[in-house]
């Protein structure tokens, strides 16, 4: 959700609103030192740096912002539920684990899928609904 | 030029005075320069930085959506290797 919505034109599009919402503190969001250290590591390859140009301290500079407004949560002592997931989206199951009401907000069909029953799975344009409707966005 | 007034203890406001009279610079010179070493940014500057790299970007939300979970699924692929 990060990386789209750094890299879409349209600033009043879904992903692009949520990532200001992060930005702005405008609501409550889990974070990880290894979720933090994903979105760096995708933000800094190849076919995403070369489409939004910046160095690699400019994007430290936009994670620590997002890093700043978050919930911080240790995953290492989490353990994971057993669902059906890639053994790569681990960390984010885990993340999910540590609190009883979070939402996962992804338009990661086959993540969506792997999550049913666990925890609800927002799109970008229905987590927006939401939160506007709660009066955050 | 934004005001700001801060407490410090007695042996850090000295050590202040001291480091800008060594320097022959302000306090707030000192503040300011402490600051960016320490890398405090300003909220402004990340929203800069967004903005410039989706106009650079310049992809549509489904041209970015796709892009962005093939090379996370890609990542997350190389880091279990």
């Amino acid at each position: 959700m990060v990386v789209s919505g750094l890299l879409t034109v349209r600033s009043e599009s879904p992903p692009a609103r949520i990532v200001d919402g992060m930005l702005a503190a405008r609501f409550a969001f889990l974070l990880s030192l290894e979720l933090l250290a994903e979105y760096r590591a995708v933000l800094l390859r190849g076919a995403i740096q070369s489409r939004h140009g910046l160095s690699e301290p400019e994007v430290d500079v936009i994670l620590t912002e997002i890093a700043a407004n978050a919930t911080l949560r240790s995953i290492e002592e989490i353990e994971a539920p057993s669902l059906s997931t890639d053994p790569g989206d681990l960390h984010v199951v885990r993340l999910l684990a540590t609190h009883e009401s979070s939402v996962l907000v992804s338009g990661d069909r086959r993540l969506e899928q792997s999550l049913r029953g666990f925890r609800p799975v927002y799109k970008p344009a229905g987590f927006v609904e939401l939160i506007s409707q709660a009066g955050s966005a | 030029m934004a005001r700001l007034t801060i407490t410090l203890s007695d042996k850090r406001h000295r050590a202040l005075k001291e480091a800008a009279a060594r320097t022959n610079k302000t306090l707030g010179q000192i503040v300011e320069e402490s600051l960016e070493f320490y890398g405090i940014k300003t909220s402004e500057e990340a929203r800069g930085l967004v903005e410039r790299a989706r106009r650079r970007a310049a992809l549509s939300p489904a041209e970015a959506g796709k892009l962005a979970i093939r090379e996370t699924r890609a990542h997350r692929k190389e880091s279990r290797r």
